[in-house]
């Protein structure tokens, strides 16, 4: 039976175990949680504030900005962090008041980094996904930015019928969407963690460690269709929970339905997040059958089923792509950690550049977390051998790290890779955590240190989420929005951009093959409806236009290139111009890379705004045309 | 409470009715946002009841019916595709108001056959502990947290807006391409043949267009004055005198001339000078149609390096290339 608190059962209530009671008093454990929220809200102002003066100024070399930002989230996150740490009793409700203020305010300030248009790239291409379906009225519409993502249609539909019923934009329903979706998957997280460890404080420990995984704040709440989908597999795994647990054979049935609804949601509106969770379906039901609880098995197992034959009616029925589309990727991990296994060198490049104080912090936080596992891990198996929820958080978060590790330190984009993992494999590892944390606030030294140790303790946590926003996304470079940067991912969204993507669609038409540097390269999908290429470097590395050059366009049907004046001016803080380019430049683009087509006969100059210009290689038949 | 215990399916029935009928007949937006949002979460709510029909906490409720709020559109939608309706505003507001007059007639019946649940009791252990201050107080704090919150996004709105930004003017000259079928491209991107077919359409006739379009945008952040030149074979042929506010765009339709669409080794060579006045010495921005002019010497000497053969004694030279670019999917 559920509790009225979202915890499972009176027993457990009642009988709370010796990691959830209340430890030591912290300097928030007396502030009634309308102040915190208060404080919190204070926080987001800050923080925006911070926002406000990169655009006012030198965007990420702002210091004043910097301080303000930084000040903000230490507003938010140390107030939260404090209560939920402290030693003094939460209510469920207290609780989620709690993680919903911090999921809130975290989601407030991804809105205030660009509160006008969509900025960060893979919003373009749900954003273009979503007109493409208003405007055609089909599924699985061609999107030139996101092959696979045609296949998998469930935010561009949920989306279309909230722009249907109340005629708002793509981008205000897209924030609707996205930030619920986004507060949904934090809270059912919660509850799932609450029937898992039946203490609502712990639960909201492992939700606060969860919100420390890099990609939270970003990837998983931008208007992507990963973002939905978690909602739907956090509402899985309740529902899930919630039929195996019931009394009621009526409601162990209807939760059921609802976690099978779950499950196709979920396999129609994102790839690796069905892949998950027909794992941690699994998964579960592994841990149940291993601990004895094999009516919880059968269910799960039964749900891990049907999720399985969805995942694979799917891509053999509708997304057959969906294979060579990870093939690569997979293919690639493999053979690093293969490898890395076998002694070599995985070959892996760090692609990082990050300011030594954020590696420091993300190696002292790895070394951290890892020490918690651990130790969390002993917990587990000490004092909930018999729970098939904690001995598969257990089982999964120590192998998922371990794998995450070796993705990491052992591929190539490891750190990219890992930080897109660590929304999944963070379910299991912060219940692990919150296990250890709580047990390590509970022992007798700490108990002795008192109100100090509770600090340190607060302290760590909020350094850990600190180590996730500035590990995370947006990158140091645009930490702060601000002025224009080259080839550099939301810094290169300007006016300009979204301008010249408007006039290509206006004047030119749709699916244009067009060679453009990585900054402008999503906004002519989103807004321009482009199919700008990935393989461009070679348009942009002579200073004459070759018949070498002039093959290798005509092999990719190359239609029209794009040229910017401010890469011939600066370095990408992203490292490349190019979404190809295999080397980071070292200086900037030559000036005569770029104006080499001003003078190639039969290369018309249709576009000129002073920096941007654009050349249409295909009017005059193709360039080189032969001669009459 | 027995006797209230409906209120919430009339509510909601009314509400997806109205939002229907709000969409339907477009209202203003005061209108049609608020029954809109209602009307999408209406069905939700309605099928939680009729599904999860015992006493849930207000939470769970709520996260239920944006999950289910979530689902219908999805599954609904892949169905209407199954049954080849396409999914229009109207597709979309009929499923909505579909599933609501649906659940209401679920719940309804639901309720009708089972006894008014109650809400389960409050276990002793589980009373929250006593908040400092009133419930008034904590409100009122609570309140004022969301206007701060809400007020950074205004603020953030009006910081973005008043963002500087380096002023600029657009040129542009396109060949004018009717192409109907490549324009509709999104209908036709299901199916790859047509869509080759549309693309070399389209680039066939792109080379052969007659007419292009002159397009000057302002986004100085002030209004200027311009004046545009256009020159055919080297020759004044048009000039414009144009003023233009922020953001103010002016365009016409010109003859287009190319190689392709001119008698053979005629001078079919376009270019568009525009000058931000008073300067009408140096362009400051220019388009051409790609073709070399005869003899530079037609050019006044400022514009000869605007010719794409300037510089240069021949054009490189290589097969042509059958292109099937246009809307061909990566």
């Amino acid at each position: 039976m559920v509790a009225m608190d979202g915890s499972l059962g009176y027993r457990a209530v009642q009988r709370p175990s010796r990691t959830a009671r209340a430890p030591e008093a912290s300097v928030f454990s007396r502030v009634p949680i309308s102040v915190i929220t208060l404080i919190v809200a204070v926080g987001v102002f800050v923080s925006s504030m911070g926002y406000a003066a990169g655009r006012a100024g030198d965007g990420t070399h702002s210091s004043s900005g910097h301080v303000l930002y930084w000040a903000g989230q230490l507003l938010i996150l140390l107030p939260i962090a404090g209560r939920l740490l402290s030693r003094r009793q939460l209510s469920g409700a207290q609780v989620i008041t709690l993680i919903t203020v911090l999921t809130v305010a975290e989601y407030f300030l991804k809105v205030n980094y660009e509160p006008l248009n969509f900025a960060f790239n893979d919003e373009f291409l749900h954003y273009r996904g979503t007109i493409n379906m208003l405007q055609s009225g089909k599924l699985f519409e061609l999107n030139y930015g996101l092959s696979i993502g045609t296949h998998y249609p469930g935010i561009e539909e949920v989306t279309s019928a909230l722009i249907s019923a109340t005629g708002l934009s793509v981008f205000a329903a897209g924030l609707i969407v996205a930030g619920l979706s986004h507060l949904a998957f934090i809270l059912f997280l919660y509850l799932a963690f609450v029937a898992a460890i039946r203490s609502h404080r712990i639960a909201g420990i492992a939700v606060l460690v969860y919100s420390s995984a890099p990609s939270l704040t970003s990837f998983n709440s931008m208007f992507i269709y990963e973002t939905l989908a978690l909602a739907f597999l956090g509402m899985c795994i309740v529902a899930g929970l919630r039929s195996a647990i019931e009394k009621s054979p009526s409601n162990r049935r209807r939760w059921f339905i609802v976690a099978v609804l779950a499950i196709f949601a979920t396999v129609i509106t994102h790839h690796v997040t069905s892949y998950m969770l027909t794992g941690l379906l699994a998964l579960v039901a592994l841990a149940s059958w291993i601990t004895g609880s094999r009516n919880t098995a059968a269910k799960f197992g039964l749900l891990a089923l049907i999720a399985a034959l969805s995942v694979a009616g799917w891509i053999y029925f509708i997304a057959p792509d969906t294979i060579t589309y990870f093939s690569p990727t997979i293919q690639g991990m493999a053979s690093s950690l293969k490898s890395l296994t076998n002694g070599g060198s995985s070959g892996a490049t760090s692609t990082s550049s990050s300011p030594s104080s954020n590696l420091v912090l993300e190696m002292a936080g790895l070394l951290v977390v890892t020490v918690l596992i651990a130790a969390g891990s002993w917990q587990a198996w000490k004092r909930y051998r018999r729970h098939p929820w904690i001995i598969g958080m257990m089982i999964g978060g120590t192998l998922g790290w371990i794998l995450s590790l070796g993705i990491r330190l052992g591929t190539s984009d490891g750190q990219e890779l890992a930080g897109r993992a660590a929304t999944y494999i963070y379910i299991p590892v912060s219940v692990i955590v919150a296990l250890a944390v709580t047990r390590l606030a509970s022992t007798g030294l700490m108990r002795r240190l008192g109100a100090a140790a509770t600090a340190a303790v607060v302290a760590a946590i909020v350094a850990l989420l600190i180590d996730g926003l500035a590990n995370g996304w947006p990158p140091y470079w645009e930490r702060l929005p601000g002025p224009h940067q080259v080839a550099s991912f939301e810094s290169s969204v300007d006016p300009q951009e979204i301008a010249v993507s408007n006039w290509s669609l206006a004047q030119l038409g749709p699916g244009n093959v067009i060679g453009a540097d990585q900054g402008i390269y999503p906004v002519l999908i989103g807004y321009g409806d482009q199919n700008p290429q990935e393989q461009v470097t070679f348009l942009y590395s002579t200073p004459t236009w070759t018949k070498a050059v002039a093959s290798q366009a005509a092999g990719l049907n190359i239609q029209y290139v794009e040229t910017d004046t401010r890469l011939t001016k600066s370095l990408p803080p992203a490292g490349n111009y190019f979404t190809d380019q295999k080397q980071s430049p070292t200086s900037p683009l030559p000036a005569s890379y770029n104006t080499k087509y001003n003078h190639i006969e039969g290369v018309a100059r249709v576009y000129d705004d002073g920096t941007i210009n654009l050349y249409d290689l295909v009017s005059l038949g193709y360039v080189p045309q032969p001669k009459p | 409470m027995y006797r209230n215990r409906n209120l919430d399916i009339a509510i909601a029935a009314v509400i997806a009715i109205l939002g229907g009928l709000a969409a339907a007949k477009h209202l203003s937006g005061a209108v049609t946002i608020p029954l809109g949002i209602g009307l999408f979460f209406a069905p939700g709510y309605l099928w939680s009841e009729a599904i999860l029909n015992q006493w849930l906490p207000g939470v769970e409720r709520a996260l239920v019916t944006v999950g289910m709020a979530f689902i219908f559109p999805i599954l609904g939608g892949f169905l209407f595709y199954g049954l080849h309706i396409s999914l229009f505003k109207s597709a979309w507001i009929g499923l909505l108001v579909v599933l609501t007059l649906l659940g209401v007639v679920a719940v309804a019946a639901q309720r009708l056959r089972e006894p008014p649940r109650t809400q389960q009791p409050r276990s002793p252990n589980q009373q929250p502990p006593r908040q400092g201050g009133p419930v008034v107080l904590n409100s009122l704090v609570f309140g004022l947290a969301g206007l701060i919150a809400i007020g950074s996004v205004v603020y953030s709105v009006k910081s973005a807006e008043k963002e500087k930004f380096p002023g600029y003017t657009a040129l542009s000259m396109t060949p004018v391409v009717d192409n109907t079928a490549a324009q509709n491209t999104a209908v036709l991107s299901n199916n790859p043949t047509a869509q080759a077919s549309a693309a070399t359409e389209e680039n066939q006739l792109q080379g052969t267009a007659t007419q292009a379009h002159l397009v000057v945008t302002d986004l100085q952040g002030v209004p200027e004055q311009y004046q545009l030149v256009l020159r055919r074979k080297g020759k004044v042929a048009n000039t414009w005198n144009i003023t233009l506010s922020e953001g103010q765009t002016w365009q016409t339709t010109i003859a287009w001339a190319t190689s392709n669409n001119s008698p053979k080794g005629a001078d079919s060579s376009m270019l568009a000078d525009l000058y931000l006045l008073p300067n009408t010495t140096t362009p400051y921005r220019y388009a051409n149609n790609g073709s070399c002019i005869s003899n530079l010497k037609l050019y006044p000497a400022a514009l000869r390096a605007e010719d794409p053969c300037f510089g240069q004694s021949t054009a490189v030279n290589s097969p042509a290339v059958n292109s099937t670019a246009k809307s061909t999917a990566k």
